[in-house]
């Protein structure tokens, strides 16, 4: 076997490396493979994680408080130490080298790019637990410092109180066990986005799918900062069966004077209509049938941006509970 | 399992999770304190109204309770994605009526879905 590299190109490996680059990483594999339209970047694997702990002056306090079950009472308490000690840790050079040259090369495109740094658990999108938003995400990174800051919070948030209990109640691992890596993406300036359920999850109907979608960055919906706006469609006619008008009150855009994002009230005239059109509800459409066959016609969790007209998947995963 | 409607609809939203109804004292969460209050009180018969649908407080005691009630969010949330996980009712984007939901703390009522999209809130008398 080939020994397993720190940062992979997204796309070199599919699904079957869930256990080297982690859940989101994997299914985005898989997608690129099949042509699906996925904002470039790469992936730090399980492996870069694994030597950051290694490499920690705390490692051995971590693994004695990832050894045993955490008892309920105790977990904001033991939360707190592992995410202190992960961000007390010093972010080996070795390791942050590679990190840099690849976002350089992406800067090199084009100056004004951003990133933004997602988790890729190796416990995160798998059949029955989704880990759904157990984990942080970072967006509208700018600099290679805040990129190097993100991935270190990235990997601290794994042992956040609700990701812990989630572990332990859901996905039933020992703690030692759950690695995590990172993607680390082109940021899409979405000027909508949302998810789409290629099965109806509010009637277990699988013949209909449900997109939600918003003005500005997707996140407010996962957040559930805002009422979307939700679409239902006919998955064999492409015809919209139902429309609702989400009051869509905040939109999620970068914050002009930092990294990272703000809300803002999202224009009165676009709250009050429906921010997709029919043409792009077809297009998403289509897109979720071809994921949905590519994972073997389970149903599937999809987060989509679209920017200049452009539809960008972001994000795969089953739906965990039909 | 069909409770029968006695009280009044104090809210109405979006039913995203489980149509089960349910029954029991509603508690307002807004603190990991709050949370963890709950989890030496107990949290067995608690219908919890949250103002923030992230999990983020919520996780320690999603597997006890009875149901989640939350002023924002929607289906693509994933408080929702989690509560269907837990298979337990969730109603999101609730707009209360008659009552500012923290008065609602501590009073019992119910979580009932009406159709697949929508549910309601009701105090009992």
């Amino acid at each position: 076997m080939s020994k397993v590299k720190l940062l992979y190109e997204l796309g070199a490996l599919g699904r079957d490396a869930i256990h080297i680059v982690g859940g989101k990483a994997a299914h985005l594999g898989a997608l690129i493979k099949k042509n699906i339209p996925i904002p470039e970047g790469f992936v730090l694997s399980t492996s870069s994680f694994e030597r950051f702990l290694n490499r920690s002056p705390f490692l051995h306090k971590i693994r004695e408080l990832l050894d045993k079950e955490i008892p309920l009472t105790e977990i904001t308490q033991t939360s707190k130490q592992l995410q202190n000690y992960i961000l007390e840790s010093e972010f080996p050079s070795d390791l942050k080298q590679p990190i840099v040259k690849r976002y350089q090369e992406l800067k090199e495109q084009d100056t004004s790019i951003l990133v933004a740094v997602r988790s890729s658990a190796n416990v995160e999108d798998l059949s029955k637990t989704s880990f759904a938003g157990q984990a942080d995400t970072f967006l509208c990174i700018s600099t290679p410092e805040e990129l190097i800051n993100s991935i270190k919070k990235c990997w601290a948030s794994l042992y956040s109180s609700r990701a812990l209990m989630y572990i332990q109640q859901m996905i039933k691992v020992p703690f030692n066990l759950v690695s995590m890596g990172v993607v680390i993406q082109k940021m899409v300036r979405s000027e909508v986005s949302g998810v789409m359920f290629t099965a109806n999850v509010l009637n277990k109907d699988r013949n209909q799918v449900l997109i939600n979608a918003t003005c500005g960055f997707g996140e407010c919906i996962a957040d559930g900062k805002v009422e979307p706006d939700s679409i239902t469609v006919d998955k064999t006619t492409f015809k919209i069966i139902k429309t609702r008008i989400g009051t869509k009150v905040k939109m999620s855009i970068k914050n002009p004077e930092m990294d990272g994002t703000i809300l803002i009230d999202t224009p009165m005239k676009q709250q009050q209509i429906l921010c997709l059109t029919e043409g792009q509800i077809r297009d998403l459409v289509q897109y979720g049938i071809e994921i949905e066959n590519l994972f073997d016609d389970a149903p599937q969790d999809i987060e989509w941006a679209i920017e200049d007209g452009q539809i960008k998947i972001l994000q795969a995963r089953n739906i965990t509970h039909l | 399992m069909a409770l029968k409607k006695n009280g009044v609809v104090v809210g109405k939203g979006l039913s995203v999770s489980s149509k089960e109804d349910a029954e029991g004292t509603f508690k307002v969460i807004t603190s990991v304190e709050d949370v963890l209050n709950l989890l030496e009180t107990g949290a067995n018969d608690k219908i919890v109204i949250v103002e923030d649908c992230g999990t983020t407080t919520l996780g320690p005691i999603l597997s006890k309770i009875k149901g989640v009630i939350c002023s924002t969010g929607s289906e693509g949330s994933h408080l929702a994605i989690v509560s269907r996980e837990f298979e337990i009712p969730a109603i999101m984007s609730v707009r209360f009526s008659s009552i500012p939901y923290q008065d609602l703390d501590g009073k019992k009522g119910k979580i009932v879905s009406v159709d697949d999209e929508h549910g309601e809130i009701y105090l009992n008398e």
